[in-house]
């Protein structure tokens, strides 16, 4: 059940960067969000996503935590450590579940937290409440 | 012999001693004179005889002169015995001087006594006269008894014993006794007397030394005789030894004179008179027999019955004679002559026993029980010093021993603690093992928990895009989505398989199927197996050896796919680009057959080689796996007898894993 205010709405001005090392976990999120019209980019691991970030700055964060190189929590560290940066929204998307995990998460900056197995509502509901944020910050 | 005899006389009649020698010297030496007795040089023996006649000629220098001839001449014909001689004269000499001097010069001549003695002895032994080394003592002792000095006489003699005894000479030994029965005699301790008297003839009797057996006994015997009550048996018996072994006219003499005295108390009259007119008719009675006349006289008196004048009774000097006397007359019944002989004969005594004599005897002889017991008490001091030496050695090795032991126990102790140290050590280990072994398994409960999750999400994931109404999205791409869920069913599945392999061989249940197997046919299908799991733009390919012609052997074809399936899968997942490929080969390793995975991958550092294949290692966290495969595949290989390892010697990048399988298996080995 997708919440009425979300359908037709233009999302075409918020910029999400999905961030995983799975390739198949990618698509996934992409599948998912596709009803919305996001401006939607992915990243294959932390440094890419913070190329990806440099390049053009998102207004939402979709992040892996478990990634080869930069992880998660390290990704999230530099981009709050950066002023310029510090104001991304991030939700993080992992597989790690456990109560310290998410304490964790919370801890390091980030703003929501979404375990996997991914329940596509939930990962709706919660990306069109951040991007409801972002945009009344805009105004 | 003629010496000896001399001084058996110096040693009973001490007062009459020096008159009687001058007198039997004059009557002796004459007749050596004649014959030579010593059978030295007839020179030297000339200068003896000058010596010897002067030697009491205190008063002179005659024998100095004499005796120093006698040296000179001796040394130039180098006659020995008459240089022997010269020391005994030498010492007569020096004791003849020392009974002259007077009381304060004793000491002086005391000393030169023992040196002139000590010079004899040393000559003695010298020159093997060793008649003269036991002599020395002789007259050494003659000259202390004679000054009063019974003491000193009384040691030599045990000195001379002690020193027999070590030589082991019998000669020397039968001097001493000899010498010792003598001032015992003069002492008028008759039970001394008696019994070194006794022991003296016992020898005699008994000895094989011809210088002993050429000694005259007859003397002896009637000395020992002498110690018993005229009439007894024993004088009896001794009486007639001395008769038998009388050699010399004096014993007969003396023995005459006793069987006299006898044969009176016998009442044999005719054998009594013949004694007695052979006593009176003989030359040497009066000087030989001590108051014999008188006692004879008395004797005729009694057996006529009629009392002996007092001046001829009193005239009878020894206590023997006296006693003799007293008993004959009571025996003829004349009790006025028996009590007045016997009463004076006590009184004699008592008088004897008061006098400082009896106090010096006794003093004399408690002092000689003195020497003997610290001569015992020497003995025993070296017996206890023996058993002490004894108990110290058995402490010292008893002590050695405790030490011993308790070395022993303490090393014991040392070893223990040191076996208890490393115990505790293991223990430690062993804890950091299954610390670390804790800790490995905890992270592959995290990991499992993250790998069982990922094709999870994509499962969930594309059958919730599936269950959105239609239209939401073009029909190839809900196929896509149907087979990313299958795929990833797959994965979940062989992740389970996984998990369930490993504790299947944990509890042992777990079986190796032999059947013949074809190599190509094994690598194809683990190709196709791992195939899907490459990452876009990587190739993987077989390569057979040679010509690729099928080859057949007995083995677990599932199992070897199984292995080379998830090596594959592994050179997979560490492979982004370039290719993994899968070779075999029958001539790599004979009788195996090898197939080697060769990626262009991350790589394995050398000091890993070992560690990848434990349970639950993971090189790299965030490659997706459980960490069991390798250690899977180790396992099934072991069970096969096959062998997989890292091809540590591969430096090209990427990494090399090879399995070795042999071709002929042995089955039995099968669990």
């Amino acid at each position: 059940m997708i919440p009425l205010y979300a359908q037709d709405h233009d999302y075409s001005r918020l910029s999400i960067l999905a961030v995983d090392d799975i390739p198949l976990n990618l698509l996934l999120v992409t599948k998912m969000l596709s009803r919305f019209n996001f401006k939607l980019r992915t990243a294959s691991g932390g440094q890419q996503a913070l190329d990806a970030v440099a390049e053009e700055k998102p207004d939402l964060i979709l992040l892996d935590l478990m990634m080869p190189g930069i992880d998660g929590f390290e990704v999230i560290r530099r981009l709050r450590s950066n002023e310029a940066t510090a104001d991304i929204r991030i939700v993080i998307l992992s597989a790690l579940n456990s109560q310290d995990d998410i304490v964790k998460g919370f801890n390091t900056g980030a703003d929501d937290f979404i375990t996997k197995p991914i329940i596509m509502e939930k990962l709706l509901s919660c990306v069109i409440t951040q991007m409801q944020l972002v945009e009344a910050t805009r105004k | 012999m003629v010496i000896s005899d001399v001084f058996l006389i110096f040693g009973i009649v001490k007062r009459l001693a020096i008159g009687l020698l001058g007198l039997l010297l004059a009557a002796v030496l004459p007749l050596a004179a004649q014959d030579n007795p010593y059978e030295i040089d007839n020179e030297c023996y000339t200068y003896y005889q000058q010596a010897e006649q002067s030697v009491a000629d205190v008063g002179s220098d005659t024998f100095e002169k004499a005796n120093e001839k006698l040296l000179e001449t001796a040394l130039a014909k180098k006659d020995e015995k008459a240089r022997t001689l010269y020391y005994v004269e030498q010492l007569k000499r020096a004791s003849r001087m020392g009974r002259a001097a007077p009381e304060t010069e004793r000491l002086r001549c005391n000393a030169e006594v023992d040196a002139a003695q000590r010079n004899l002895m040393e000559v003695a032994k010298q020159t093997g006269y060793i008649q003269y080394y036991y002599y020395s003592f002789d007259l050494a002792q003659t000259y202390y008894y004679n000054t009063g000095q019974s003491l000193r006489a009384f040691a030599l003699l045990n000195d001379m014993i002690r020193l027999s005894e070590q030589d082991n000479d019998e000669y020397g030994m039968w001097q001493a006794l000899r010498y010792l029965a003598m001032l015992y005699q003069s002492h008028n301790d008759i039970v001394n007397t008696r019994a070194y008297l006794k022991r003296c003839l016992m020898m005699y009797e008994t000895t094989s030394d011809e210088t002993i057996r050429r000694q005259t006994v007859a003397r002896m015997y009637c000395d020992l005789a002498d110690t018993y009550d005229i009439g007894t048996d024993s004088a009896r018996i001794y009486y007639h030894r001395a008769w038998d072994s009388a050699k010399q006219d004096l014993d007969t003499l003396r023995c005459t004179f006793y069987d006299a005295l006898q044969s009176a108390f016998d009442e044999d009259m005719p054998r009594y008179r013949k004694a007695r007119d052979f006593c009176f008719a003989h030359p040497s009675f009066q000087s030989i027999i001590r108051s014999g006349d008188a006692c004879l006289r008395s004797v005729d008196d009694i057996l006529a019955r009629r009392e002996p004048p007092t001046a001829r009774l009193d005239s009878v000097q020894t206590t023997k004679q006296r006693h003799y006397l007293g008993r004959l007359a009571y025996k003829y019944e004349l009790l006025n002559v028996a009590y007045n002989l016997t009463y004076s004969e006590a009184s004699n005594a008592r008088s004897q026993l008061s006098s400082a004599n009896s106090a010096r005897l006794d003093e004399l002889s408690s002092q000689w029980e003195k020497s003997r017991m610290s001569a015992d008490l020497a003995r025993q001091s070296d017996e206890i010093a023996r058993i002490t030496r004894l108990v110290l050695i058995l402490l010292i090795a008893f002590l050695l021993t405790g030490l011993f032991f308790s070395w022993l126990h303490v090393r014991n102790l040392r070893r223990d603690q040191k076996r208890d140290e490393r115990r505790i050590e293991e223990l430690k280990q062993a804890n950091e093992k299954v610390r670390l072994a804790d800790a490995a398994k905890t992270r592959f409960v995290q990991n499992m928990s993250h790998e069982v999750r990922t094709p999870l999400n994509a499962i969930v994931g594309f059958s919730q895009l599936l269950s959105l109404p239609d239209g939401s999205f073009p029909e190839e791409e809900k196929e896509e989505f149907a087979s990313h869920i299958i795929n990833n069913s797959k994965m979940l599945t062989m992740l389970l398989d996984d998990i369930l392999s490993t504790s299947s061989m944990d509890s042992g249940n777990y079986r190796i199927n032999y059947e013949d197997g074809e190599v190509n046919y094994i690598c194809e299908a683990a190709i196709s197996s791992a195939e899907h799991r490459l990452q876009p733009g990587v190739v993987m390919r077989y390569e057979p050896e040679g010509d690729g012609a099928p080859f057949n052997f007995r083995t677990d074809p599932r199992r070897v796919q199984q292995i080379l399936i998830n090596l594959l899968t592994n050179a997979c997942k560490h492979t982004a680009k370039g290719e993994i490929v899968l070779s075999s080969s029958l001539t790599a390793l004979p009788g195996y057959v090898r197939f080697t995975v060769t990626d262009t991958g991350t790589g394995v550092p050398a000091d890993q080689a070992e560690a990848i294949f434990n349970r639950f290692t993971k090189l790299n966290e965030f490659v997706q796996g459980t960490g069991l495969g390798l250690s899977i595949c180790r396992d099934i290989a072991g069970r096969m007898g096959a062998k997989v390892f890292l091809d540590t010697t591969y430096t090209a990048g990427g990494a090399r894993f090879i399995l070795d399988v042999p071709v002929t298996p042995n089955e039995n080995n099968n669990q």
